[in-house]
């Protein structure tokens, strides 16, 4: 069954090796075959991915579009191992996300490296919000 | 003062790094107020997932030792397929030496060779004449005088020698006491009397030697036979690797198949199909002595071995690469139960305001790390250049 994609005028899409940029109207596209498919909404770059957790999501989708492990095993571990010291409570999250790299389906991890993403905003708003009752807690929530 | 010019990029990092500072101050200050969030005291949830994480990071250790039990026994198979190649490649040059050694070989045989027969006639017991006799040698009479003895009978047939072309001399051994004729080469004896033991009519025909007929044949180079031997040998050698190219119990060579789990519920497995190396799996037959006997059939052998070998190098090149999926899978599961093991250690500790804090406190350290560095350059070599 293909894949169905819809696009809004102008957004991009990334198809295996290739940058898909729409033009000014809205298109459905219908994607068969084995190449990494991602929308622009869901991808990082390097200069996005400035958090711990979006930095791992950011590896993982490098696997994701390389279709290569191997390449990212040594880089990915030494970000998720550094996460999971600093807050240990994104462990079982971190554990999807090696469970679904360990089964070769990269598409899933990035899906559970969102939570993480969502996981790490969680933690620092929680922080970030209970500041609103000290004095002197000028700084806008993150 | 003069100014300090900054870039684009510094100034950015700059920035992030002041509000990174900002936040992970503040952090800092509740911790300290003591206002702890979740405490390990109340939080049992925390404990029971981390007890959770330790089994489950046992799980993926027995996943280990069993994956590490694949790589061996893939390790085996490659390392037999190695040693078979080196095998077969040991029977292309024994083929290949008999194509230099000649097919075939002359070989001569001689019939009918018979030798010089010297003509010798041997008399009866000698007894002396009691009247004289005559002996007849070759038409030549002699005359044995009355009485001679035989010493005297010898004396005159030799002085007739030059007549009869015949010598006589004394008998030894079972002959003593007779006379033995003997011709020159070329002459017969013929004795047409009897007397001095001698019968009439004996005679003895001259042979010159007979050097026979010698025929030349083409025969098969038995240099050769003694390859084909050799490379039986080494079909036997090939079968005996192939046997013990297993670990485990489980032998990739002789037809076993392996599965490797990499998740305790064997969703995600990798099934690697076994081969049959042994020479008749192969395809290689045990020769004949005559397996040799012609360049045409060394050459059909060489064809065959040639097959053998693309055959076994393709074999080793997917050995090879399930080697290396496996042992991917084999890192990576060992690096799960290092996080898992560190996460679980420290969740029951674990406090959302620290967490915070941590978090914020390895953005910055992350920014100035090879890590970042090394997955931005990544980037650039793919597609994500292109954003």
């Amino acid at each position: 069954m293909s894949l169905k994609v819809e696009l809004k005028p102008h957004e991009r899409l990334v198809i295996g090796n290739c940058l898909v940029t729409n033009s000014d109207q809205r298109t459905r596209l219908f994607i068969d075959g084995k190449a990494p498919v991602l929308r622009e909404k869901d991808i990082l770059s390097a200069a996005t991915a400035d958090s711990p957790a979006k930095r791992v999501y950011f590896a993982v989708q490098l696997m994701y579009l390389e279709e290569n492990i191997e390449k990212l095993t040594r880089d990915y571990f030494a970000l998720v191992t550094d996460l999971v010291r600093a807050a240990p409570s994104t462990t079982p999250i971190i554990d999807e996300i090696n469970n679904e790299i360990l089964t070769g389906q990269l598409y899933k991890a990035l899906r559970a490296a969102k939570k993480l993403i969502q996981h790490e905003q969680d933690i620092l708003a929680n922080a970030a919000a209970r500041d609103a009752g000290l004095p002197d807690g000028g700084q806008a929530d993150r | 003062m003069s100014e300090v010019t900054l870039s684009k990029a510094v100034r950015s990092n700059l920035l992030n790094l002041q509000s990174t500072a900002n936040l992970l101050g503040k952090s800092q200050e509740r911790l300290s107020s003591g206002l702890r969030v979740n405490s390990a005291m109340d939080n049992p949830t925390n404990f029971f997932t981390a007890q959770g994480l330790n089994s489950r990071a046992n799980d993926l250790g027995q996943l280990a030792d069993a994956v590490s039990n694949a790589v061996q026994t893939v390790a085996a198979a490659d390392k037999g397929i190695t040693a078979i190649t080196k095998l077969v490649e040991s029977a292309q040059a024994t083929a290949r030496q008999a194509l230099q050694t000649a097919a075939k070989v002359s070989e001569s045989t001689t019939t009918g060779a018979t030798p010089e027969h010297i003509a010798s006639v041997t008399g009866g017991t000698y007894s002396a004449p009691s009247s004289d006799a005559t002996l007849t040698i070759n038409g030549e009479n002699i005359t044995i005088t009355d009485g001679a003895l035989i010493g005297a009978a010898i004396t005159a047939i030799n002085g007739k020698t030059g007549d009869t072309g015949v010598t006589a001399s004394a008998g030894t051994g079972d002959d003593a006491g007779k006379i033995v004729l003997t011709a020159a080469a070329g002459t017969s004896i013929s004795v047409t009397s009897t007397a001095a033991g001698f019968t009439s009519g004996a005679s003895d025909t001259y042979a010159a030697a007979n050097a026979g007929t010698t025929t030349t044949t083409q025969v098969d180079n038995p240099k050769r036979k003694e390859l084909v031997d050799t490379y039986n040998e080494l079909l036997t050698q090939i079968d005996g690797l192939a046997k013990d190219s297993g670990f485990n119990g489980v032998n990739l060579l002789n037809g076993d198949n392996l599965s490797v789990l990499f998740n305790e519920d064997g969703s995600s497995k990798i099934d690697i199909a076994g081969v049959t190396n042994s020479s008749s799996g192969l395809g290689l037959a045990a020769l004949n002595d005559d397996g040799f006997s012609t360049n045409d059939k060394v050459n059909g052998v060489l064809d065959g071995l040639k097959g053998v070998i693309d055959k076994l190098r393709g074999q080793a090149a997917k050995f090879g690469a399930n080697l290396s999926v496996v042992e991917t899978r084999q890192d990576f599961t060992k690096q799960m139960i290092n996080v898992l093991q560190t996460g679980a250690a420290n969740l029951t500790l674990a406090d959302t305001n620290e967490e915070a804090a941590n978090v914020l406190a390895l953005q910055t350290r992350q920014q100035l790390s090879s890590t970042a560095l090394s997955l931005a350059s990544q980037a650039d070599q793919n597609v994500l250049r292109l954003f």
